[in-house]
């Protein structure tokens, strides 16, 4: 049976941690309530820098490495993305360099909820309260961001957004229930499907990392996670998805979020603070493990996959209330 | 849903609200009276108050008497002497585990002063202590669980969300993380009960919430009528 | 002969009058008196003055002609009035007529005309002439208010000399009036107002023909209403708004003239917004229809009624019902005085009319009072407004026995009209009969006060029967919840008792009964203060009844044979035997009342029951309510009492004490017993003493031997010599300070309750009768033993506490031995003993013959020994040895009073916080109350060791066998006032840490600490947080 050990537990922040991400480098970046962004190598578990904290006058929410670069975006509570990198001009070494502020991206009128780059990093998507995703387009330095689409049919608070791996495809889940498709038809941004089921807020949701068939798992505050199933793709504008299965019950509250991983894992948590790993078996999708307290009392923000370097170590990372971050090792047998 | 189901709420009097019938044992101060039975701190207590005269001469007699004790074994050695039996039977009674309930919670909330009257949510009977809720028997390292019915004085009463809001900072403030917080308003009691439901218990927006200075300005002024 | 007072001493006098006029008022009127004296003694004529004076009267400067006016002017002022011939005042009021045009000296002139018509020579013929230049001539608004003075002053003085010639002279009477008028016109000075209002009504009630001016009179009164005067702070004259608002009203009702003017504009005002001017409204009103006729009232009572009756029902402020004031009991009837009561002092209008009007006439009053009882007929059938109605009623009714009784046989039919009474309606008609029982008090006087004035048959009384079937029902006959109904009930029937000569003795004594059995069956707080209220009210003035009904009744209720049946009170209530004597406890105590009674039953009660084995947890209870009644109420006891106690009970009590082991053989049962044989002498007669000492050695040496072997009466013997006068002479005392060495010494198995007394008894003798030398030959300071170093200190107790010289011996022994690694602890244990306040060394007022107490012996103690141990502390590196130290400093600072401790902290704090780790709970706890006590008053000093006491509070919170409820409770108290005593800037850096680490506290196991800790953590979270709007 499957299994997972607790690596370090990292106290990084003195309250909420809401979000974490690591890039191909093997940094991780953590966003928290006391407004602080710390950059920690995943390999010693060393700080290695604590962001300008003045930077945000509120929460930060979300933080998202650029693919394949050390550029970093992260939303806040004060309406705010910032972003961040090294201003490597290729003189000195680059990591004895310091992580500066290269923008700060304005435009939505209230709290962002998630930000999210685009495979190829040239697009990041941004979500907020007043119930609008925004596409921005980066130039190379990420510096300059130009918005080239204002999406607005979420009725309600727009939690979080995700980029499909491959495919020009966004997903963005909302507290009225739903998730919508988005897709690029000729540099247009449209919604070519919502995916309606949901008893209550959808707080994440995450794609297949597969290029055959293209599915999505989504969490709610329903406490399920279910999978949706793109059927076909037959116009350029509808997409007709349907809810392929919904994963055994295992979260008793909400899950705040789901995380597909290359394996074909599906990793969730929530405010019951339970890890929870399913796999998919011939008869359908069963549960290979359940982790409880992953951050003793207080309830888990975030999960997510990571790997880097060598492949046969597959790391989880959560992020919890208590402003910690737990490092996983999982593994299959 | 009748127009004004509380419109003009009948003023609870403040003395008769809900309050726990004083437990008297745990009145005592461990051992600041020494250790006289239980049972006859208990009758001392049913006739004068912690502080008569008499209760204070039987404790100090039980006092000296265990003193007597402590000084008279035989000299053991060094170390013992530290740890010399301060009181178990002290430490036992200490022992014994005051649960969280439903009237701790009401007390927690009952005197939060509502926004709009000079009054106190137990007065205007918006939280009762019936509508409390707690599930909590799974000890100190496992999660637990308060739900909060509400009874909002008039049925678009605009201020239940902030009613709400007010409840549940004051009890994420007085409860150890490992309560789940759950504030509802009373079925039928509201036309957008579920908006303000999904409102009030949207961790995120909350978190958000308390982060507006306006805001937990409001909130300080209606905490502050707290006992 | 004439001094020589020549010519040039006058010039001269007069050229320096001249001079001070202005400058120096008191020099100048010395001058003018010296020179009016000359022409009183007629060695100067006036006109020889007036002569010199011309040259300056006619000057063109203002100034030069004002003083030498006023020069003539003040020596007019002291010239006595018959000086003056006829001619001379017509030839000087001439010339003050001719002085009128010349504005300037307006003031002089109107001074010197009124110190003319005070003279003998100024006959009423001049007055017709200077009532005509005063109207013509002098237009008051025109000047200074000192001149306006003068103007009122003559129109005084007018009044005064030639009143009964105006009378018989009608032109003039008028023309003085119209005189007036133009005068008193538009006057604003306070001074002047106060003459003009006087003046007002000296005229409307003594001058004739005032119908033709009375509304010119009036509406130069009613001009001024309501006063708004604010007093300037330099005011001279002292005057207030009250002494304006006081002559105005007093003017306004002089005369009933006035009634139509004066009830009219009066009606009008009442709708004035602010509380002030319609309360001086309403008082206004009052003293109209008090002064006014009755018939005035009959005239004006209708629309005086119409607006009050708004003012009264919707009055914004009714009074706090008598349940309010009943609740709440601190501000019981007092309002604060500043705050004005519109709403009762319309009241006392209604009461004033209805006066008015039966003194008129029976048919008047009818009139007058069915109107307003049929208006609130309908008020009665829906309940509305019923409070107002019945306060107003009650008003009407307080009048006379003839009113009360008129009112009542119209209302009571009303009040009791259904039948059928719910909870809520019971409590509605008692609210409704509040009024009438007060207005019966007011007119029939309250029970035990005065004796009552005369309480003839009253229609209040023809219904008692229903009424107290009312209140029985409200009281027996409804279910406990029905919390404010049965304190309602009870605070009523304590009203009915107050009613003096309503209630006879059964009912009173019914009353009490219900009283006696709702305290033994009600849990509810309210009802049980209410109740006990009610027992101690009668227990005043009737204390009889409460001791047969209700003292009596309880102490046979408690049960008096070993089957202990529970005591159950209508079949259905079981009372606990606590409550009973809790009632008994809380009844005596504040009233010392039937203490005695108590007493002597409790010990009768002790008697029939110390036998029986299974009654040893009552024979507990009753001994320690005697102790409790002793306790407290020795200090009322005089001589007599204690004899009369000791007499009746003190043989029975001892032997019961000494042969029965329900309470021989109970340690907390013995103790009380002993304790109160100690209280029952301390106050006896100090010449029998010495022949109790005799009864006692004779009962506890020859008989019970307990010095031969240790015996467990040993606490009774020392309790009771405790209580003895010290100089009584006791032989044996060396004998057995000795014997009690050995008792105590060579005893193995002595049980710790007789090791504990006899070493208490040695305390005893040491203090009163062993000497020092003996003791000295006795103790063996090398013998190291446990119990020697017991005895060591129990008798150097004695000695500490009479400051004696061996005390700093033995003390300092002691001291040494603290160093000791394998005694030490046991003895920093038994420093506490030395300063522990036991029982028999209280100290009790009026009594300094039972010990050798010095009252400063603790201070001086704890400077001997405090910088000691810090010293000690701080040369001493091995642990086991500092904690001995801490240990005995923090004992001996538990028992010591902070006001001394406080000039030690300083030095004491390092150790405080040290104690804090130490893992001894007594000495943690003890630490900890020091320092409570310490961060209030020297915050300053806290502040300095903020960043080591912070963390070590923190500490204390994880709960262990250390660290008990107490320790955590108060370690947070502690936190808590440090956001009020310690600066900011020193606690926002370690703001967030503390709020972290308070956590574990909300998760504590006791709910005390967890309420502690969320105020704790409160106080942090709005530490800095600027107060929000």
């Amino acid at each position: 049976m499957a299994g997972l050990k607790l690596l370090k537990s990292l106290a990084l922040h003195d309250d909420k941690c809401w979000s974490v991400d690591v890039n191909n480098g093997g940094i991780m970046a953590t966003g928290s309530t006391d407004r602080k962004i710390k950059l920690v190598d995943i390999r010693s578990f060393q700080i290695i820098e604590e962001l300008d904290d003045t930077a945000h006058k509120k929460t930060v929410r979300s933080v998202a490495w650029r693919p394949h670069s050390n550029i970093l975006a992260a939303g806040s509570f004060d309406s705010t993305v910032s972003i961040w990198g090294k201003d490597d001009d290729g003189y000195n070494d680059e990591n004895d360099l310091e992580t500066e502020l290269l923008a700060i991206i304005e435009g939505h009128e209230n709290e962002i909820k998630c930000v999210a780059w685009s495979h190829d990093g040239e697009l990041l998507a941004t979500c907020s309260r007043d119930k609008s995703v925004w596409i921005w387009e980066a130039d190379e330095m990420g510096e300059e961001f130009e918005c080239i689409s204002v999406l607005q049919e979420h009725s309600q608070d727009v939690k979080h957004v995700i980029w499909h791996q491959s495919l020009p495809l966004l997903a963005s889940s909302s507290y009225d229930d739903t998730v919508r498709i988005w897709k690029d038809c000729d540099d247009d941004w449209e919604c070519c499907a919502v995916l309606n089921g949901h008893e209550g807020t959808v707080w994440s949701s995450d794609f297949e990392k597969s290029n055959s068939n293209v599915r999505l798992c989504s969490g709610s505050d329903d406490g399920t996670v279910r999978i949706w199933c793109l059927e076909d793709d037959n116009g350029e504008y509808e997409q007709e998805w349907i809810q392929e299965s919904i994963l055994p019950k295992a979260h008793t509250r909400a899950v705040y979020s789901v995380n597909w991983s290359p394996k074909g894992y599906i990793a969730s948590t929530g405010s019951d603070g339970r890890l929870v790993i399913y796999k998919e078996s011939e008869d359908g999708w069963i549960v290979e493990c359940i982790h409880e307290l992953t951050h003793g009392v207080y309830e888990t923000n975030m999960v997510k996959w990571v790997e880097y370097g060598s492949k046969d170590v597959i790391l989880l990372i959560t992020a919890g209330d208590d402003g910690h971050v737990n490092v996983w090792k999982f593994d299959e047998n | 849903m009748s127009e004004f189901i509380n419109e003009n709420p009948d003023i609870l009097d403040e003395t008769l609200l809900p309050s726990r019938k004083e437990d008297i044992t745990n009145e005592l101060f461990g051992d600041a009276l020494g250790k006289i039975t239980h049972e006859r701190k208990r009758q001392l207590l049913q006739i004068g108050s912690v502080d008569s005269p008499v209760l204070k001469n039987i404790g100090l007699l039980d006092k000296l008497l265990n003193q007597q004790l402590s000084l008279d074994e035989t000299v053991p050695d060094l170390t013992d002497i530290e740890t010399a039996t301060e009181s178990d039977e002290n430490t036992e009674e200490e022992e014994e585990e005051d649960p969280i309930d439903a009237q701790e919670i009401y007390d927690l909330i009952a005197h939060i002063s509502d926004p709009e009257h000079p009054l106190t949510l137990g007065q205007l009977a918006v939280v009762n202590l019936a509508d409390i809720e707690v599930h909590d028997t799974n000890g100190k390292d496992k999660m637990a669980e308060v739900i909060v019915r509400i009874t909002p004085t008039i049925t678009h009463c605009s201020l239940a969300t902030l009613i709400g809001l007010g409840i549940r900072v004051r009890l994420e403030r007085s409860l150890s993380p490992r309560f789940r917080i759950t504030i509802l308003l009373k079925k039928g009691t509201h036309q957008s009960e579920n908006q303000v439901n999904k409102q009030l218990n949207d961790k995120e927006r909350v978190a958000a919430a308390c982060e507006n200075d306006q805001l937990l300005g409001v909130v300080s002024k209606m905490l502050s009528t707290c006992k | 002969m004439a001094t020589d007072y020549t010519e040039d001493k006058l010039k001269a006098d007069i050229v320096s009058f001249m001079a001070n006029a202005k400058v120096n008022t008191s020099v100048a009127d010395k001058l003018a008196n010296t020179i009016a004296d000359e022409v009183t003694r007629k060695s100067i004529e006036l006109l020889r003055i007036v002569i010199f004076l011309r040259e300056y009267l006619t000057s063109d400067d203002d100034s030069t002609r004002q003083n030498a006016l006023s020069c003539l002017s003040c020596i007019l002022e002291h010239i006595s009035p018959a000086v003056l011939k006829k001619n001379d005042v017509s030839v000087i009021f001439d010339f003050y007529q001719s002085k009128m045009e010349d504005s300037g000296c307006m003031k002089e002139t109107l001074q010197g005309i009124n110190s003319l018509v005070l003279m003998d020579c100024f006959y009423v013929s001049h007055v017709e002439k200077l009532l005509k230049l005063l109207g013509n001539d002098y237009q008051p608004t025109n000047f200074l208010a000192a001149t306006r003075y003068f103007g009122f002053r003559i129109m005084d003085n007018i009044l005064i000399k030639f009143k009964s010639q105006m009378l018989g002279n009608l032109k003039l009477n008028d023309l003085y009036i119209e005189t007036f008028i133009l005068v008193a016109t538009g006057e604003k000075d306070p001074r002047n107002l106060l003459i003009s209002f006087r003046l007002n009504s000296d005229i409307s009630t003594g001058l004739r023909n005032i119908d033709s001016f009375k509304e010119e009179l009036f509406d130069i009164l009613f001009c001024y209403f309501p006063i708004m005067f604010k007093p300037p702070s330099n005011d001279p004259y002292k005057i207030t708004n009250n002494d304006l608002k006081l002559a105005l009203r007093s003017a306004i009702t002089a005369t009933e003239k006035f009634e139509e003017d004066a009830f009219g504009n009066l009606l009008d005002k009442l709708a004035a917004s602010s509380p002030t001017v319609k309360n001086d409204t309403i008082l206004t009103l009052k003293a109209c229809v008090d002064t006014f006729s009755g018939t005035s009232s009959l005239k004006h009572w209708l629309p005086i009624w119409d607006a009050l009756k708004f003012e009264i029902l919707n009055g914004t402020d009714p009074e706090p019902s008598i349940l309010d004031t009943a609740m709440d009991t601190e501000n019981q009837n007092s309002r604060p005085e500043g705050n004005i009561s519109n709403y009762s002092d319309s009241l006392s209008i209604i009461t004033s009319l209805s006066s008015k009007l039966i003194a008129l006439d029976e048919h008047a009053f009818d009139k007058f009072f069915n109107h307003i009882f049929d208006e609130f007929v309908p008020n009665f059938e829906q309940d509305k407004d019923l409070k107002q109605c019945c306060d107003l009623l009650a008003s009407i009714s307080k009048v006379s026995l003839q009113t009360f009784n008129k009112v009542m046989k119209k209302v009571i039919p009303v009040l009791f009209m259904d039948k059928d009474l719910d909870a809520s309606k019971q409590k509605l008609l008692i609210l409704n009969l509040a009024p009438f029982f007060s207005a019966y008090i007011s007119l029939f006087g309250e029970t035990g006060k005065e004796i009552s004035k005369f309480h003839a048959k009253n229609e209040l009384q023809n219904h008692k029967d229903s009424i107290l079937m009312v209140f029985s029902k409200a009281l027996t006959g409804t279910s406990k919840n029905e919390v404010t109904l049965r304190t309602l009930a009870i605070i009523q029937f304590t009203t009915l008792v107050k009613m003096s000569g309503f209630l006879d003795s059964e009912e009173i004594a019914m009353i009490v009964q219900y009283f006696t059995e709702t305290i033994l069956t009600d849990e509810n707080k309210n009802i049980y203060c209410a109740c006990l209220e009610g027992l101690k009210f009668i227990s005043v003035f009737n204390e009889s009844i409460i001791y047969e009904v209700s003292l009596k009744y309880m102490l046979h209720l408690l049960p008096d044979n070993e089957n202990m049946v529970p005591i159950t009170l209508n079949n259905t209530d079981i009372v606990p035997i606590e409550r009973v004597l809790k009632v008994i406890l809380d009844f005596t105590t504040s009233r010392h009342h039937l203490v005695k009674e108590s007493i002597v039953g409790l010990a009768s009660k002790l008697n029939l029951i110390v036998m029986h084995p299974n009654c040893s947890d009552y024979c507990f209870l009753i001994l320690s309510c005697l102790f409790s009644l002793l306790q407290n109420n020795i200090d009322e006891f005089d001589q007599n009492v204690v004899q009369f106690l000791k007499e009746s009970m003190e043989e029975t009590f001892l032997q019961n004490s000494l042969k029965n082991d329900m309470i021989y053989l109970d340690d907390h049962s013995l103790s009380l017993a002993a304790g109160v044989l100690f209280q029952l002498n301390i106050k006896s007669d100090v010449s029998t003493h010495q022949s109790e000492l005799i009864t006692y050695n004779k009962c506890f040496l020859d008989e019970e031997r307990i010095f031969d072997s240790a015996q467990r009466s040993i606490v009774i013997y020392s309790r009771l010599l405790a209580a003895l006068d010290k100089n009584t002479s006791f032989e044996a005392a060396n004998d057995i300070f000795s014997k009690a060495i050995e008792l105590i010494k060579n005893n193995e198995a002595l049980p710790t309750f007789e090791s504990l007394n006899y070493l208490e008894f040695l305390a005893l003798l040491s203090n009163k009768w062993v000497t020092e030398s003996y003791i000295e030959s006795v103790l063996d300071l090398t013998d190291t033993s446990i119990k020697n170093l017991e005895i060591i200190c129990w008798i150097n107790k004695g000695l500490v506490m009479k400051n004696s010289v061996l005390a700093t011996k033995l003390t300092d022994h002691l001291f040494s031995l603290l160093s000791d690694e394998k005694f030490g602890n046991k003895v920093a244990h038994l420093f506490e003993v030395l300063v522990l306040d036991l029982l028999i060394f209280q100290r009790f007022k009026k009594v300094s013959w039972n010990n050798n107490i010095r009252l400063i012996y603790k201070q001086k103690f704890f400077n001997h020994i405090a910088q000691k141990m810090v010293n000690a502390f701080k040369s001493s590196d091995n642990m086991t040895i500092k904690s001995n130290y801490l240990t005995a400093v923090s004992l001996v600072l538990k028992n010591t009073p902070s006001n001394i401790t406080i000039s030690y902290i300083t030095d004491l704090l390092p150790l405080l916080l040290q104690a804090l780790e130490l893992e001894n709970i007594e000495v943690r706890i003890s630490s900890l109350e020091t320092l409570k006590n310490t961060v209030n008053q020297m915050s300053q000093l806290v502040t300095e060791h903020v960043h080591s006491l912070v963390p070590l509070l923190l500490n204390l919170l994880v709960p262990s066998k250390y660290s008990n409820v107490n320790v955590r409770f108060l370690s947070l108290e502690i936190l808590q006032t440090l956001t009020t005593s310690v600066p900011l800037n020193y606690l926002i850096p370690m703001k967030n840490e503390i709020i972290s680490k308070l956590q574990i506290g909300l998760d504590d196991s006791k709910r005390r600490v967890r309420k502690q800790c969320i105020d704790t953590k409160q106080a942090y979270l709005e530490l800095g947080q600027v107060p929000f709007e």
